[in-house]
Formats: structure tokens, C-alpha cells, sequence
């Protein structure tokens, strides 16, 4: 029965594509803000004064947004490559999708929430 | 970094920042109000992502500068406009980050279904519902983020530089 190729199969075929990278996306999106503040706060546990941050050889900030890029660009990465397997349902981007509008504010508000709590 | 050019430099950060914050108000607005993603929903949204993104590497570029011209003196006389902008990097970050993933989701979504005339050629791709509120919300959030960064941009711009 699988033998027998139709239009609608190609059709449908064409449709994850975005939605695994609308996922990718999502992924980098959230995962970039919470390594971010992750990171942020792990360095306010022992934080200098801030007037001993010139005797720093490295710039912390450039270090926590490089780090922050790398976490979200691996995650994004392994989401897609997670949802392009054949073993996963054509349907699952979507319906992870439908979790966005709870999901991006539960996962970013306390983050901004946090940053603006710790400087 | 000379003054003139941190001047500059900075001042140019800032005003092409909220212009990209104005212009990420009209895919909001479409995402909502619209049923379809058109082509002019896709190209605010790309046009305030990079509107969004050119500050912030002006600002990565003035960074290493404030930190030794401006910063220890802020701190010195200022707390609090010192820490007003930690927290006003912190949220930059955030909005570039929350406004490149929306504008990727909605760049991405031009199938080839949609660029051969179905669906008048118009967001068919985008055309499911998961993938519009997930862009809607990420951008949302970035223009919350980023609303928050403006203001806290401005207390500095204010309490560092105060012009004589």
C-alpha cells in the first residue's frame, strides 16, 4: 500500500520543513535568553565590585553572549536534527508550536525578571 | 576609540535601536490582525531584525571603550546609572536574540507551495497557525524587551552624558 505514490503525500512531505525550523528557532530564541541569565547569575554568586572590572584580562559580557550564541545555536541544531528523523510524527513541530504562547513568556519573563533583579 | 567617534557612535545606537523597535510594532500588528503572513509582514519583520541587530554590534564596538572611559566614573558618582546599564546589556542581548528567532520563523516559512501562486502565494508556509503565534509571541516578547532596554538607554544616555 505504500507503493502507491499520490499528490497529497508530496504535499504533506513539504509542510515539516518549516515547522522543524520554526522549532530550531524557538529553541535558539529561549535557549539564548535562559543561558544568558543562567550564566549571569552563576557570576553574581561571586562578583567582584564593580569598579574591579578593569583589572579583568577578559570582558565577561562578550564571554556570556558568545557562550549564550553557542548554547542556542547547538539546541536549535539539535532540534531539528531531532525532528527531521523519520521515527518522529509529521505533526510533532506543530504541535510543539501550539506550546508557544505559554511557553516564550513562562520561559523569558522570569529571565528579564531576574536580569533586571541582578545587574 | 576617539571621543568624537564614541559620540558618534553611541548616539547612532541608540536612535537606529528604537527606529527598529518602531518598526517591529507592524508585524506584531499584522501577525495579529491578519490571517496570512504577507510579504510586507516578512520584510518589517526583517527589517527590524536588522535594525535591532546593527546597534547591538555598535554597541559590542563601543563596549571595550566605555568600559575604561566611562564606566569607572559612573560608578564612582552614578551607581545606580552604572547598574542601570548592566541591566540595560542584559535586556539588549535578550531582544536580539527573541527578534532573530521570530524573523528566521517567519523568513523561513516561503515554501515552494507558496512561492508557485497557492494560496496567492502568501504564507502558506507560515500559513500554520503554530508557527505564526510562535513567531508573534517571540517578537512580542523582543519588543517587550527591547521597550525596556530603551528606557533604561535613555536613563543613561541622560545620567552619563549629561552635554556640558
Amino acid at each position: 500500500m505504500s507503493s502507491t505514490p499520490s499528490a497529497k503525500p508530496t504535499e504533506t512531505q513539504q509542510e515539516p520543513g518549516p515547522g522543524r525550523l520554526a522549532c530550531g528557532a524557538l529553541c535558539f530564541g529561549l535557549v539564548c535568553c535562559l543561558s544568558y541569565a543562567g550564566q549571569r547569575l552563576w557570576d553574581a554568586q561571586a562578583a567582584p565590585p564593580m569598579g574591579a572590572v578593569l583589572l579583568q584580562a577578559t570582558i565577561p559580557y562578550f564571554w556570556r553572549i558568545a557562550t549564550a550564541a553557542v548554547h542556542g545555536l547547538g539546541a536549535a541544531s539539535l532540534c531539528v536534527v531531532a525532528l527531521s528523523s523519520r521515527r518522529v510524527p509529521a505533526d510533532l513541530p506543530e504541535r510543539l508550536l501550539s506550546w508557544a504562547p505559554w511557553l516564550v513568556p513562562l520561559a523569558v519573563l522570569p529571565a528579564v525578571l531576574a536580569m533586571l533583579a541582578v545587574p | 576609540m576617539s571621543p568624537t567617534l564614541f559620540a558618534l557612535l553611541e548616539r547612532l545606537h541608540g536612535h537606529v535601536a528604537v527606529l527598529g523597535l518602531a518598526v517591529l510594532v507592524h508585524p506584531l500588528v499584522t501577525l495579529r490582525l491578519r490571517r496570512r503572513v504577507t510579504p510586507g509582514t516578512r520584510l518589517s519583520a526583517l527589517l527590524a531584525a536588522v535594525l535591532i541587530a546593527v546597534p547591538t554590534i555598535s554597541g559590542w564596538l563601543l563596549y571595550p571603550s566605555y568600559r575604561q572611559q566611562v564606566k569607572p566614573d559612573l560608578v564612582r558618582h552614578a551607581p545606580l546609572v552604572a547598574q542601570a546599564f548592566e541591566r540595560k546589556e542584559h535586556l539588549a542581548f535578550m531582544t536580539v536574540a527573541l527578534v532573530l528567532s521570530g524573523a528566521v520563523i517567519l523568513l523561513a516559512g516561503r515554501t515552494p507551495a507558496s512561492q508557485s501562486g497557492v494560496g496567492s502565494g502568501v504564507g502558506s508556509g507560515v500559513g500554520s497557525s503554530g508557527a505564526r503565534k510562535t513567531a508573534f509571541w517571540l517578537l512580542a516578547m523582543g519588543l517587550c524587551c527591547g521597550l525596556l532596554t530603551a528606557g533604561l538607554g535613555l536613563w543613561v544616555a541622560a545620567g552619563a552624558a549629561p552635554g556640558w
